[in-house]
């Protein structure tokens, strides 16, 4: 494991380099894209071993956090989608440049899923996508956050009167501003164009039900589709876990495993 | 400012992020090490730490945002330590390193919730610990507490629904005399007895702190509105009376944050208070 800055000096991005460790080296690399806001904090250590664990299959693995997340540089109202798929993209050329490997398989993560689908369109070196309770629409995303931090801030000491404001400008710690909004209205998995790589999809969001009539609607053009036991610690609207670690161990194996069948 | 990721320990297990400031600052000034709160990674709840980290390399402070065993980035130990312990022994090995790579000889250990316990406990063992922000640390009720806490809830209609209903322990007491079944007891109905602190536990953080203050470390200690068991501005020193703390202990309350200072508002307002703090006890260091 290699953590590292990369990108520009106007832009450094915070990595974790994880080479290949099995003997079987993959062609293909593998760039983890992660959620954004408390999500991000909540999925941190769930990709890390996702990340491991896929190294010891024999992928090289870079993990990162978006400008404006984690430890990479900037403000958090630096962030947009636009900015994130402009990061996916610097992530994708440091594990090239990095491992030497030619083509990348995305793993993306809730808006890491809808980022990288719409990274991936911008480029042929994506083999394959792997979406993960993926968001289909990113203007509802903001609705469901601006509910969860309603209903999260109801049961908090002074915050009652923020729980009653029409529009919330921040979500579990984290800024929206004007401009994020704007652009995650326009974030729409649904209006992507065809996909001409391989594709993924775990399900194991509470929210699966519409996540599966988007995946049946499109299905001929989906690798596979694994809908996983639902867990409540993998739960992303109840406002008691929304500090909580992820815990969904046996779907982070699932999604490795998947990608160690289908990913050369 | 410049910030470099560094593996730290014996087998490089434990990782963390050395924020620097851009100019030199006194060898005697000393380096915060941010500790992980529960088991949330290196760039802290809300990424405060990360927040801080450069607010205070903008001020001259160098810091480290570490992840402890088995958190964030950091392998899990292999040698059974207990959770205390091995806070301990990895803060000290990242003070070490600060004072081998960057000539750092006096620390400042910062902590929110299990962080803070861990931040206390190596500040009163490690004598290279100049101070301590604990946030969300130990609380502990004094006579004041309880006058407050109950003259609250008195003109709560809540308390008053509670004893109607026999959902707190005076409304059981009642519906008993009248003869009545009592519904099921409420979240934080008993809550007096569970604030209760054995004296022994008293008396050894007593005893901790008396030793701190001797030493000279410097103690913030930040409550929020969702520690139930502190209620004003000034309970840890009331509480600890027979300690001379010299002038060492500060001590902020904001009941309107929670557990993690979540709301922006209520960051900008801690961050605000550790700067502050800094900059009064350690920017001076020469």
């Amino acid at each position: 494991m290699v953590p590292l800055y990369f990108g520009t000096s106007s832009a450094r991005l915070f990595g974790v380099y994880h080479p290949a460790e099995s003997a079987q080296r993959r062609a293909c690399g593998v760039v983890i894209c992660p959620p954004f806001g408390h999500e991000y904090i909540r999925a941190h250590r769930l990709l890390r071993q996702l990340a491991a664990q896929l190294s010891r299959d024999g992928f090289h693995v870079l993990r990162f956090d978006y400008l404006g997340c984690g430890d990479s540089a900037g403000e958090p109202q630096v962030g947009s989608p636009s900015q994130w798929m402009a990061d996916i993209a610097t992530a994708i050329d440091e594990l090239r440049d990095t491992s030497e490997v030619r083509r990348v398989c995305l793993i993306g993560l809730r808006l890491g899923a809808t980022l990288a689908v719409r990274a991936a369109e911008r480029r042929d070196d994506v083999e394959a996508v792997v979406l993960w309770d993926p968001i289909l629409d990113g203007g509802q995303h903001l609705e469901d956050l601006q509910v969860l931090q309603r209903s999260w801030l109801s049961d908090r000491p002074g915050s009652r009167k923020f729980a009653f404001q029409p529009q919330v400008s921040e979500v579990i710690g984290f800024p929206i501003t004007d401009a994020l909004r704007a652009e995650m209205d326009k974030t729409i998995l649904e209006e992507t164009a065809p996909p001409s790589q391989r594709r993924i999809v775990v399900l194991d969001a509470e929210d699966h039900e519409s996540q599966q009539q988007w995946v049946v609607k499109d299905a001929g053009e989906w690798l596979g589709v694994m809908r996983h036991a639902r867990s409540k610690a993998g739960d992303w609207h109840v406002p008691e876990l929304v500090h909580s670690a992820l815990l969904a161990n046996k779907t982070m194996l699932r999604v490795a495993g998947l990608v160690a069948e289908n990913v050369a | 400012m410049s910030e470099r990721p560094v593996m730290i320990g014996a087998d490089r297990s434990l990782m963390g992020i050395v924020c620097e400031p851009d100019d030199p600052w006194p060898a005697s000034r000393p380096a915060m090490i941010m500790l992980n709160a529960g088991l949330i990674h290196r760039v802290g709840p809300n990424r405060l730490h990360v927040r801080l980290a450069r607010e205070l390399a903008a001020r001259g402070f160098l810091s480290l945002r570490l992840d402890l065993s088995g958190r964030g980035d950091s392998e899990p130990r292999r040698d059974g330590l207990s959770f205390a312990e091995s806070g301990a022994v990895e803060a000290a090995e990242a003070m070490r390193y600060l004072e081998d790579t960057k000539g750092v000889r006096r620390f400042v250990l910062f902590g929110i919730c299990s962080g803070a316990a861990a931040a206390a406990e190596v500040a009163h063992v490690n004598e290279r610990v100049a101070g301590a922000v604990v946030i969300e640390g130990g609380a502990y009720p004094t006579a004041r507490f309880y006058r407050r806490y109950y003259a609250r809830r008195f003109f709560r209609a809540r308390t008053w629904w509670n004893m109607i209903t026999g959902a707190n322990a005076t409304g059981r007491r009642l519906r008993r005399m009248l003869g009545r079944p009592a519904a099921p007891a409420s979240a934080g109905g008993e809550m007096v007895s569970s604030m209760a602190i054995p004296e022994s536990t008293k008396t050894a953080v007593a005893a901790a702190l008396q030793q701190m203050a001797d030493r000279d470390v410097e103690l913030l200690a930040v409550f929020s509105g969702s520690t139930k068991e502190y209620n004003y501005p000034g309970q840890l020193k009331e509480a600890f009376a027979t300690v001379n703390f010299r002038g060492h202990l500060e001590e902020s309350y904001y009941p309107q944050a929670d557990h993690t200072f979540t709301r922006l508002g209520n960051q900008d307002v801690l961050v605000d208070r550790v700067l502050q703090w800094m900059q009064l006890k350690f920017e001076a260091a020469s």
